[in-house]
């Protein structure tokens, strides 16, 4: 078996030696071995190949030269005694020279892997191989599309999961390998032809990848005709990839269809984050129906209630028929996101006076909904902030949720629907983890570090976003006698200026509104709103509002299953 | 000084999202005042060599900020005397984001691009001069010229900022592989470059100025590699700064009697020398020259002593003059960071042992995967030659992405540990 790396690798070419070729599509559990011998801030596939190389007894592996990360790999590789073990250099051009010179290449590699086979080379074999990867008809249904940057099986299997009734398409830089059938053109009579007509077939036939001189053709996957079907795209970048981020900043303004960026690194890592977030566009588009409520006759009588399970604190809310909050409670989540459910639930129900038997509906949201037993029904909590905050604040049309350990900008309608959302990546910065972790630094509470924020004097910048090293500056500055206030302002601005950065990549505009445990600070809400040039609104409930909306789900379908 | 170009950079940076084309104003009349100061009142640590090299550096980026319409943006790793020979004023890209951060001024292009979508783990020399195009600071320039050399970001940024500003590009592609072929490739393609720039900008490219050109740079070369043996028993004093600024003369200014003129002046400076340098540095890749506690250890310090930057013997290799295209697509086939990294280390371990450098600090730039990437390589090249190797993580713009204390600590205990080789 001979491995690829690279959709550019020519794999007929092995089918003229008679070889089967596997593409690498690995994903460890972690880079302990590839953070070893290569460095930490090499994209998430190449460290993957690297685990993979280490993991499995790999003879023969090509490379091309598509980017720094897979050359250097290619470099770290060298030293491992891999029998066959070869880079393809790739022109980043397709012209006519480019092409001679690529031909010359392949000829190359396939001298080269005659040499170290042993085998013969027949190029008709080769050739005919290529028919076999010519491009196909579409069909005609409409699907969600995902995009960018090498994502795998695993990806996209994922996504099938979290979109379980909609199709769902692989048009990433490594899906389908297919040739253009207009690039094949006149059948070459000699071998030497074969490598010019082969070079010209992978350099004009392939949809070219970012890193291609020339990547108009690439405007081919978003044609009138994919533009008609696709009712959603998912566009996917890979951690310290920084070619796809280029293409989704082109399209994220003006795809017709709504817009969802997620980043991975081939690990299963944030298996929990990447589901909310697909789940969360799933209910966007209107793919995922909440499930149908308890049928109740005697709905006057009875309430509801939504529980928001976050990383930091358990919020839970119980309504009447009128929408009104009757009860609502905030605590601590321990160790078991379950347990301080069910604790919530019921200092929730006891601060309303009610018993359990009085609930008719409960809707459980936030990263830990599905271990909270509400034996009925689990929304995300993007839709749950965006009714919530709907809820609290009706002129609301963007929604900044900073809590525990994410941020989200949510854009709503008129009626509280979510229109779009973007979320931080998996990192602590500008989250309520990062000022929590401040705190500890500066021995205050988060509480007294709201308070003392407001009377800075000096304009203390903290440049650092990555919380340990901020927390280093915030140190120094310490052992510098910097006033305290001045440090926390500057820490707030720090805050402000990365949530900001995120309500400008959601789009969002003027009707601001946070939720979330950050939005008691009032100096963030102060320089946020600095920041933004425009008011943000808070509410003392604003810690509710995942909770309310779950409510408002829950009285929701109740309505419905009683008309 | 730092105080003002602090308050400077922030003002700057509100006005870059309100007005743009104001903000890049005060930009480049900064860079003049600044330009002047060097010239009238040189920093006195430096020789006479460096003062020098400072203003001449600081007048590569005036002229064509000042001059859009003759201007080229294009990479540190272009040849640029066809541009010359053109009249065109060519403008490094990374020099420009260095020169963004040297006015307190990055911060709101690297919003800007991030905000765009632009991943916050792109290098952030590419990062800040996108989002000075995205922003509208960048003015149009006649053309846009790079090649693939040394990384990505190249055929990004450059892509993105002719797409912004509707400047015509023209790129070209250096094979990965060094080999006389690959000259004959890139050759022809600056060749038929400098035809199509005549097409967009009506500037025809002088051919016997040329030749002039590139017979400064083989001249210039030459005294570059008697510098490099010069520097093993003589100090001249220099500042992370400096280091930049003749990495940038040595490349984007290469050919021109200013690259000459230093490379004179620089060699004169040592002959002169009387004084030993103390612990010898030979530094890879760029440097972090914004960072107080990294100047701290190194400016203007006999012991230890940068006796030496990567970025000022990367492009030093043979070249033909006879044919001037040929010679400069020999710079950038045959450039060490082309190719298998193993050429790039054993070069570096061939240097180290020229200049006599006690130690090898390797910077590894945030978001550049290619030293990252090459940094286990070329530390155990390196090491395997008898030398300490300190792979140091940090930024070389974006002052987010590094740790004083983390430096001062990795920095120090190296230099202890070249102090107990002694």
């Amino acid at each position: 078996m001979i491995y690829t790396t690279c959709k550019y690798v020519p794999e007929e070419l092995f089918s003229g030696f008679g070889e089967k070729v596997c593409r690498l599509d690995p994903n460890p559990v972690s880079f302990s071995c590839a953070d070893g011998c290569s460095h930490p801030n090499l994209c998430g596939f190449a460290k993957a190949v690297i685990e993979e190389v280490k993991a499995q007894d790999i003879k023969t592996l090509i490379f091309t030269d598509c980017c720094d990360a897979m050359r250097r790999t290619f470099d770290v590789l060298l030293c491992d005694g891999i029998p066959f073990l070869y880079l393809l250099p790739l022109p980043h051009k397709t012209g006519t020279a480019e092409t001679s010179f690529f031909a010359a290449d392949l000829k190359k590699l396939a001298d080269a892997y005659a040499e170290y086979s042993g085998k013969s080379f027949s190029w008709e074999r080769a050739y005919a191989a290529c028919f076999e990867n010519v491009e196909k008809a579409d069909g005609s249904d409409k699907y969600v599309s995902v995009l960018g940057a090498h994502g795998g099986k695993m990806l996209i299997d994922r996504v099938r999961a979290a979109l379980p009734t909609v199709s769902v398409r692989d048009e990433t830089c490594s899906s389908d390998r297919f040739f253009k059938k207009s690039a094949f053109g006149e059948a070459p009579k000699d071998e030497r032809a074969f490598f010019l007509w082969y070079a010209r077939l992978i350099l004009s036939g392939l949809t070219p990848c970012m890193r291609m001189y020339d990547v108009k053709e690439r405007g081919g996957l978003f044609d009138e005709e994919r533009q008609k079907r696709r009712t959603g795209i998912i566009y996917h970048t890979m951690k310290f990839c920084d070619y796809y981020g280029f293409e989704y900043s082109d399209i994220k303004g003006r795809a017709r269809v709504p817009v969802l960026k997620i980043e991975t690194d081939t690990t299963p890592q944030s298996s929990g984050q990447l589901k909310t977030r697909i789940e969360a566009f799933g209910e966007t588009l209107g793919v995922k129906k909440y499930a149908d409520a308890p049928a109740s006759a005697e709905i006057d009588a009875l309430y509801v209630a939504g529980v928001d399970s976050g990383s930091a604190s358990t919020d839970a809310v119980i309504m009447d028929k009128d929408r009104k909050i009757v009860g609502s409670t905030v605590i601590p989540t321990g160790m078991s996101a379950s347990k301080s459910a069910a604790e919530a639930l019921s200092l929730a129900l006891f601060a309303a006076g009610l018993g359990r038997e009085r609930l008719a509906a409960v809707v459980a949201t936030g990263y830990g909904r599905e271990a909270v037993d509400t034996n009925r029904q689990t929304v995300t909590e993007i839709t749950c902030h965006a009714l919530g905050a709907h809820f609290l604040f009706p002129n609301a049309r963007t929604v900044i949720d900073i809590g525990g350990q994410d941020s989200k900008i949510i854009r709503i309608d008129r009626e509280g629907n979510v229109l779009g959302f973007v979320m931080n990546d998996k990192c602590a910065a500008g989250t309520g983890r990062f000022l929590e972790m401040q705190a500890r630094a500066l021995g205050l509470s988060i509480d007294e570090m709201s308070l003392m924020g407001l009377s800075w004097k000096n304009d203390v910048r903290i440049s650092n976003m990555c919380t340990v090293f901020a927390e280093s500056e915030v140190v120094s500055l310490v052992a510098k006698d910097t006033p305290v206030s001045d440090i926390i302002h500057g820490l707030n601005v720090s805050v402000a200026e990365k949530t900001a950065s995120l309500v400008a990549r959601g789009g969002g505009g003027p009707g601001y509104a946070m939720t979330g445990g950050v939005a008691k600070n009032s100096g963030v809400v102060k320089c946020l709103s600095e920041k933004l040039g425009a008011p943000v609104m808070t509410s003392p409930r604003s810690q509710l509002c995942g909770a309310v909306g779950a409510a408002l789900i829950a009285l929701s379908s109740l309505e419905k299953s009683n008309v | 000084m730092a105080d003002v170009i602090e308050t400077f950079g922030r003002y700057v940076q509100k006005q870059i999202p309100k007005r743009p084309n104001y903000a890049g104003g005060l930009l480049l009349t900064a860079y003049r005042a600044y330009g002047f100061a060097l010239k009238t009142f040189p920093e006195k640590r430096l020789t006479d060599a460096k003062q020098y090299l400072a203003a001449e550096c600081m007048d590569c980026i005036v002229r064509p900020l000042a001059h859009p319409g003759d201007q080229v943006l294009t990479s540190m790793f272009m040849p640029c005397e066809a541009f010359f020979a053109a009249g065109l004023l060519p403008m490094c890209a990374e020099q420009y984001s260095t020169y963004a951060n040297g006015a307190g001024a990055e911060h709101a292009f690297i919003e800007a691009a991030e905000n765009a979508g632009i991943a916050e783990t792109f290098c952030s020399y590419h990062k800040t001069v996108t989002g000075a195009a995205i922003s509208g600071v960048l003015p149009k320039p006649a053309a846009i010229v790079n090649t693939s050399l040394a990384c990505d970001a190249n055929n990004l940024t450059f892509r993105k900022a002719a797409e912004l500003t509707g400047a015509p590009q023209f790129y070209i592609d250096v094979p990965y592989m060094p080999c006389e072929d690959a000259v004959d490739y890139v050759a022809d393609q600056l060749r038929d470059m400098t035809r199509r720039l005549y097409d967009v900008t009506g500037r025809k490219t002088d051919e016997a100025m040329l030749r002039s050109l590139v017979q400064n740079s083989r001249k210039t070369m030459a005294i570059m590699r008697d510098i490099i043996g010069l520097k093993r028993d003589r100090y001249v004093p220099t500042d992370l700064t400096s280091e930049l600024y003749e990495a940038l003369l040595w490349h984007n200014a290469m050919g021109l009697p200013k690259a000459l003129k230093y490379a004179e002046k620089l060699r004169a400076d040592l002959l002169k020398s009387r004084e030993k340098p103390g612990r010898k540095i030979l530094w890879m890749h760029t440097n972090p020259f914004y960072q107080k506690t990294v100047q701290d250890i190194f400016n203007w310090k006999r012991d230890p002593w940068i006796a030496l930057t990567e970025l000022s013997y990367d492009n030093l290799v043979e070249m033909d003059e006879k044919d001037p295209y040929r010679a400069m697509a020999a710079r950038a086939v045959y450039n060490y960071y082309n190719g298998p990294v193993s050429r790039r280390a054993e070069r570096a371990a061939e240097v180290a042992y020229e200049t006599g450098a006690d130690g090898v600090i390797l910077f590894c730039h945030w978001g550049c995967k290619e030293t990252c990437g090459a940094s286990t390589v070329i530390e155990k090249t390196v090491s395997d030659a008898g030398l300490p190797v300190l792979v140091l993580n940090g930024d070389g713009v974006d002052r987010r992405n590094s740790s004083d204390g983390q430096m001062k600590t990795r920095i120090g205990a190296f230099l202890e540990m070249l102090e107990g080789r002694r």
